[in-house]
C-alpha cells in the first residue's frame, strides 16, 4: 500500500515508528523540546506537523530501529523524511520543532528543578501533583505504564501548590503552553483523586486565565464529577484505555479490578452530561486489543457523547517485543473515530494540540473529509480573541450550570 | 498533604439545554420591569372617568402586585411588603390605616390556627388519627384507597390542607412501597397519590381550617363591607361543594385508574405494626385533643360573639400553659412568610375598595361581560378555578376578592356572598403539581405522571365548577346567601 501523506497518517506513523535524528539535529543550538519533561537523553520529541498537528515522536535508538523516517536541520528549516526499505525518498515535508522550554533549567524557589514539577505537551502543561500511582502502589500498574509504575515516590512528597503556581507562572511567562493539565494516578477515595487535586485546580483558576484539563479516575460518587467542574476543570478524563472487558483486564488489572469497565463508563457519561460538548473525552489505545473492539468502543462513548482519543500503544521494555502496527488496520478506526463524533454531533474542536493521541478532528483526513467548520472554528480559538472568547464561554457556562441547592430551592420557590 | 473535604454547600449542576437556563434567569429581571413598567404606566395614563387620583394609584399597586404574585418572581410575601410600603408612600391611604389592616383579625386566626396545628403533628395526634382510619377500615384495596381519601379530606377540616398533605405522604408512600407498585403504570399507586392530593383539597375548602384562603376572604370582606362569617356559616356555605366533589372524585379516580391488585395485606401489616409502635395515646396526645376540641366548639358556638382570632389564641395559650408545646418546636412548622402575605393583601383590598379602584376594575371588566348576578358569579369563580390550577391559592383570592367587592357593589349582589365565591373555587387546584403544595408532593412521588393529574383533573376542575354555580344557584339562598339571578 502507498503510504498517505496527509499529517494525521504521518502523526500515526511517527508515534509509532518514532524516527532517527540527524547529526545536523544534534549540532542544532537550541535543544528540541523533549516530550518526557527534560531527561538527560530524550526518549522522544515533540515535533508539529503541517496543519498544527502535534505528534511525540519517539527517537531513542533502540524504539526507533527501521524507522523510515529521519529528522534533519536544512540551514533554518527542520525538515522530516521518509524513506521506503529501498532508500528512495518518498516523503520530504517540512515541519516545526519546538524548542525546549527555559524553564526546564529553572529551579522554584524551594530549590526543586521546575522540569520536576511540569512538563510541556502540544501545548498542555502537563502536572502531576501527586507522584506515584495508587495502581503501582498496589502493585497493580497498567502493564504499558510509563508514569505511575516505575514511580516509587510517596505521596507525602506531593508538590505543594505554591511551587506549581510558580511553574505555572514561568511556563506561562514564555509562552511555553496555553492550558494547564493537571493528571493524576489511582487514588483510592471516594473523590477518585479530585479532592487531592482540588486546591491545586482552584489555586490555577485563581491566578490564572486559562482553560484546565484534569485526567483522573472515575470517583465512587457521581457528586465529585458535578464537584469537579463547579471547582473550574474545564474538560475532564477518565481513561478506559481499551474498551475489550479481557484485554483491561489483561493489561490494566488496577482499573479493572479497584474500579472496573462499567464505573468508567458510566462516570465518562454522567461528565457528558455535566461538561460542555467535547471536552470529556477517554484514551483508546490502538493495537492491545482487536481494531473491531476499539471501534465497539468509539461508537458507545461518541454515543454518549464521550469523545475518544486514540493512541498507539508503544510497547515499553517491560511488554516484551515491539510488535508493528499494521497501518491498514489502524486507518479505518481512524475513520470511524472521525465519523463517530461528528454524527453524535460532538463539538471536535475543544481537543486539540494533543502530542501522544490522535484526536476526531485530525482523523477526518482518513474519512477524507475536509470538516472545514469545525477546522474554522479551532483555528478560531488559537488567535488570541478567539481564545478570549472561548475561556469567556466556559466560564459563562459554568456560571449558569452550577448552582448550589439552596440557589435551587430559591429558583424553584421552594 | 490532607484530603479536603468536599464543600459543604452541595452543588447542583443543572444539566437543562442552556437556552431554558438563560431563559430562566433573565426572566426574572425582565419579570421585574415588566411590573415597574406597568405600574407606572397606570399612574402616569390620564385619569380616566370614575377613578379618583386615590383609586389610580392604588390600582397602579395593585397592577404592579398582579404581576409580581401572578409570576411568582419576587416570594408572595415580599409582594406584599411591597403593596404595605407603597399605600402610604403613594397618599392611597395613610401608614396608620396600613398597618391597621395588617394586623387584621384574619391574620391573627390563621396565626392561632396554624399553631394549633404544629401542636397536632408535633404531638402525633394527627398521625394516630391518620393510621387509626386506615387501620379500621382499609383492608381491601377499595376500602383502603376510599379511607384514605376521605381521610386526607376529613383531615383538612382541622388543620391546613398543605400540612395535611404533608404528613400523609410518607404514608403513602410507605403504602406504596410495601405492596411493590411499580413506578410506571400501576393504577393503584396513581389513584393512592391522587385520592392524597385530591382528599385533602376538598376536604380544604369545609371550614376555615383547611387553608389561609378563607380567613383571607373574610379578612379582606370585613374591611371593606364590615360583613363576616362564622365558623358555621362558612361550613354551612361550602358543604354541598364538599360532599358532591367526594363522591364525584372518588368516581374519577376509580374510573380514571381502575383498582389493579388484589389485595393491601402487606401493607395492612405495616400499618397495623405503625399503630404497635404508637402505643396508647399520651397524655400530651389527649390534652392536645382536648384542646383542640374546645376550641372547636367554641369557634362554632361563640365565634361571633368573642371572635374567631380570639378563641384560635385562647387555644394557643392553653397549649402553652399546659406547656404541651414549646416555641422551638412551633417555629418549624408555622409559615410566617404566608402571614405577611396575608396582612398585606387585606390592606390592598381594603384600599382598592375605599378608593373606588375595585368598583372601576370591575366595571370596565366582569361588568361587561356579564349581565346577571349569577352570570358574574359565573365569571368570578371560573377565572378563580383557573388561576388557582397554576397559581397560590392566596394569590388568587388577593387577587380577585377587591374586584369582586366592587362587582358586588355594582350588581347590588349581597358583599358577603363574594367571599366563597371567590374562596371556595380558589381551593380546587386539581390539574398541575404546581397548583398547590398538595399536588406538588404527590407528583414528586415518581409515581404520577403530569398526563394522569391533567386528564382526570381537568374532569374534576370542570365538576367542581358545575358544583359550586349549583350550590350557589339553588342552595345558597336556602340559607340567606341570595345571590339574585
Ligand atoms: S493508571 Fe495505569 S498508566 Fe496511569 S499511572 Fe497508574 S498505572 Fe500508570
Amino acid at each position: 500500500m502507498r503510504p498517505a501523506t496527509h499529517p494525521a497518517y504521518l502523526k500515526l506513523e511517527l508515534a509509532e515508528r518514532g524516527l532517527v535524528l540527524d547529526p545536523s539535529v544534534r549540532i542544532h543550538s537550541a535543544p528540541f523540546r523533549s516530550s518526557t519533561g527534560a531527561d538527560a537523553v530524550a526518549r522522544s520529541l515533540d515535533l508539529v506537523l503541517p496543519q498544527g498537528v502535534w505528534v511525540s515522536a519517539p527517537v531513542e535508538e533502540r524504539a526507533t530501529a527501521g524507522s523510515p523516517f529521519r529528522l534533519l536541520v536544512d540551514g533554518d528549516r527542520v525538515v522530516l523524511v521518509r524513506r521506503d526499505p529501498d532508500g528512495v525518498e518518498t516523503l520530504r515535508v517540512e515541519v516545526r520543532a519546538v524548542p525546549q522550554p527555559r524553564f526546564y533549567e529553572r529551579h522554584t524557589t524551594r530549590g526543586t528543578p521546575m522540569w520536576r514539577v511540569a512538563a510541556v505537551h502540544g501545548s498542555h502543561l502537563l502536572i502531576n501533583p501527586a507522584g506515584a500511582c495508587g495502581f503501582s502502589l498496589r502493585g497493580t500498574p497498567c502493564r504499558f505504564c510509563v508514569e505511575g509504575a516505575p514511580a516509587t515516590a510517596e505521596r507525602d512528597a506531593a508538590a505543594p501548590v505554591e511551587e506549581v503556581l510558580e511553574v505555572v507562572r514561568a511556563a506561562f511567562d514564555e509562552g511555553a503552553a496555553e492550558f494547564v493539565y493537571f493528571n493524576s494516578g489511582f487514588f483510592d477515595a471516594e473523590d477518585g483523586g479530585m479532592g487531592f487535586l482540588a486546591p491545586y485546580v482552584e489555586a490555577v483558576r485563581r491566578h490564572f486565565d486559562t482553560l484546565i484539563a484534569t485526567q483522573v479516575h472515575p470517583p465512587r460518587d457521581n457528586r465529585w464529577i458535578d464537584r469537579t467542574y463547579a471547582m473550574g476543570v474545564d474538560a475532564l478524563s477518565y481513561n478506559l484505555e481499551m474498551f475489550d472487558e479481557d484485554a483491561l483486564k489483561r493489561h490494566c488489572v488496577g482499573r479493572a479490578r479497584y474500579i472496573g469497565r462499567e464505573r468508567y463508563l458510566e462516570a465518562l457519561a454522567r461528565a457528558a452530561e455535566v461538561f460542555p460538548s467535547g471536552t470529556v473525552w477517554t484514551d483508546l489505545v490502538v493495537g492491545l486489543e482487536p481494531p473491531q473492539s476499539t471501534m465497539r468502543g468509539i461508537d458507545a462513548l461518541a454515543a454518549m457523547a464521550v469523545v475518544p482519543v486514540v493512541s498507539v500503544f508503544r510497547t515499553p521494555e517491560a511488554v516484551g517485543p515491539r510488535a508493528s502496527l499494521d497501518g491498514a488496520e489502524v486507518a479505518p478506526v481512524l475513520a470511524r473515530l472521525y465519523r463517530a463524533v461528528k454524527e453524535r454531533r460532538i463539538n471536535m474542536g475543544w481537543m486539540r494540540d494533543l502530542s501522544l493521541g490522535i484526536t476526531p478532528l485530525e482523523a477526518r483526513h482518513f474519512a477524507g473529509d475536509g470538516a472545514r467548520l469545525a477546522v474554522a472554528v479551532q483555528r478560531l480559538t488559537r488567535f488570541r480573541l478567539g481564545a478570549l472568547a472561548a475561556r469567556s464561554l466556559a466560564r459563562f457556562r459554568r456560571r449558569l450550570r452550577v448552582r448550589t441547592v439552596g440557589e435551587s430551592f430559591d429558583a424553584s420557590h421552594v | 498533604m490532607a484530603v479536603p473535604q468536599p464543600s459543604r454547600a452541595e452543588i447542583l449542576i443543572d444539566t437543562r439545554p442552556l437556552w431554558r437556563i438563560l431563559a430562566e434567569r433573565t426572566y426574572r429581571p425582565i419579570l421585574l420591569s415588566t411590573g415597574l413598567v406597568v405600574y407606572l404606566m397606570v399612574r402616569t395614563m390620564p385619569q380616566p372617568e370614575g377613578l379618583s387620583p386615590a383609586g389610580q394609584n392604588a390600582l397602579a399597586i395593585f397592577a404592579l402586585c398582579l404581576v409580581y404574585w401572578v409570576t411568582s418572581v419576587l416570594p408572595l410575601m415580599v409582594t406584599s411588603l411591597l403593596a404595605i410600603v407603597l399605600l402610604p408612600t403613594t397618599g392611597v391611604i395613610s401608614a396608620k390605616e396600613t398597618y391597621a389592616l395588617f394586623g387584621n383579625e384574619a391574620v391573627f386566626f390563621i396565626l392561632g390556627a396554624f399553631i394549633l396545628a404544629a401542636a397536632l403533628i408535633k404531638c402525633g395526634l394527627s398521625s394516630r388519627i391518620a393510621i387509626t382510619i386506615l387501620r379500621r377500615f382499609g383492608h381491601t384495596p377499595r376500602t383502603l384507597l376510599l379511607s384514605l381519601f376521605l381521610m386526607n379530606a376529613f383531615m383538612s377540616f382541622f388543620m391546613s390542607e398543605h400540612a395535611v398533605a404533608a404528613m400523609t405522604f410518607p404514608i403513602t408512600l410507605e403504602i406504596a412501597r410495601v405492596l411493590r407498585l411499580p413506578r410506571e403504570g400501576s393504577n393503584y399507586a396513581r389513584a393512592l397519590f391522587l385520592a392524597m392530593a385530591w382528599g385533602t383539597q376538598i376536604g380544604g375548602i369545609a371550614t376555615l381550617l383547611g387553608g389561609g384562603r378563607a380567613p383571607l376572604a373574610i379578612g379582606m370582606l370585613r374591611e371593606t363591607s364590615g360583613q363576616s362569617y362564622s365558623f358555621a356559616e362558612w361550613t354551612l356555605a361550602a358543604w354541598p361543594i364538599v360532599a358532591i366533589l367526594l363522591v364525584v372524585g372518588w368516581q374519577v379516580i376509580v374510573r380514571f385508574f381502575p383498582i389493579d391488585i388484589d389485595s393491601v395485606r402487606d401493607a395492612d401489616a405495616v400499618i397495623a405494626q405503625k399503630l404497635l409502635r404508637m402505643g396508647r395515646p399520651s397524655v400530651r396526645e389527649k390534652s392536645i385533643g382536648l384542646v383542640m376540641l374546645a376550641t372547636l366548639v367554641a369557634w362554632i358556638v361563640g365565634g361571633e360573639e368573642f371572635g374567631l382570632a380570639n378563641i384560635a389564641l385562647a387555644g394557643v395559650v392553653v397549649i402553652f400553659l399546659l406547656r404541651l408545646l414549646t416555641w422551638p418546636d412551633l417555629e418549624q412548622y408555622v409559615n410566617w412568610g404566608i402571614l405577611l402575605m396575608y396582612g398585606g393583601a387585606i390592606a390592598l383590598g381594603a384600599a382598592m375598595t375605599r378608593s373606588g379602584a375595585s368598583g372601576w376594575v370591575a366595571s370596565v371588566t366582569v361588568s361587561r361581560w356579564a349581565q346577571t348576578p349569577l352570570q358574574v358569579l359565573a365569571v368570578i369563580s371560573a377565572i378563580g378555578i383557573l388561576l388557582t390550577e397554576a397559581m397560590s391559592h392566596s394569590a388568587v383570592v388577593a387577587l380577585l376578592m377587591p374586584v369582586a367587592i366592587g362587582i358586588a357593589q355594582q350588581f347590588g349582589i349581597d358583599p358577603r356572598v363574594m367571599a366563597p365565591a371567590v374562596a371556595l373555587p380558589a381551593g380546587l387546584a386539581f390539574t398541575l403539581p404546581v397548583g398547590t403544595p398538595g399536588n406538588a408532593i404527590a407528583y414528586s412521588s415518581g409515581y404520577l405522571r403530569l398526563r394522569d393529574m391533567l386528564v382526570p383533573g381537568f374532569v374534576l376542575v370542570a365538576a367542581a365548577w358545575l358544583a359550586f354555580m349549583a350550590t350557589a344557584t339553588w342552595y345558597w339562598p336556602l340559607i340567606g346567601l341570595g345571590v339574585g339571578r
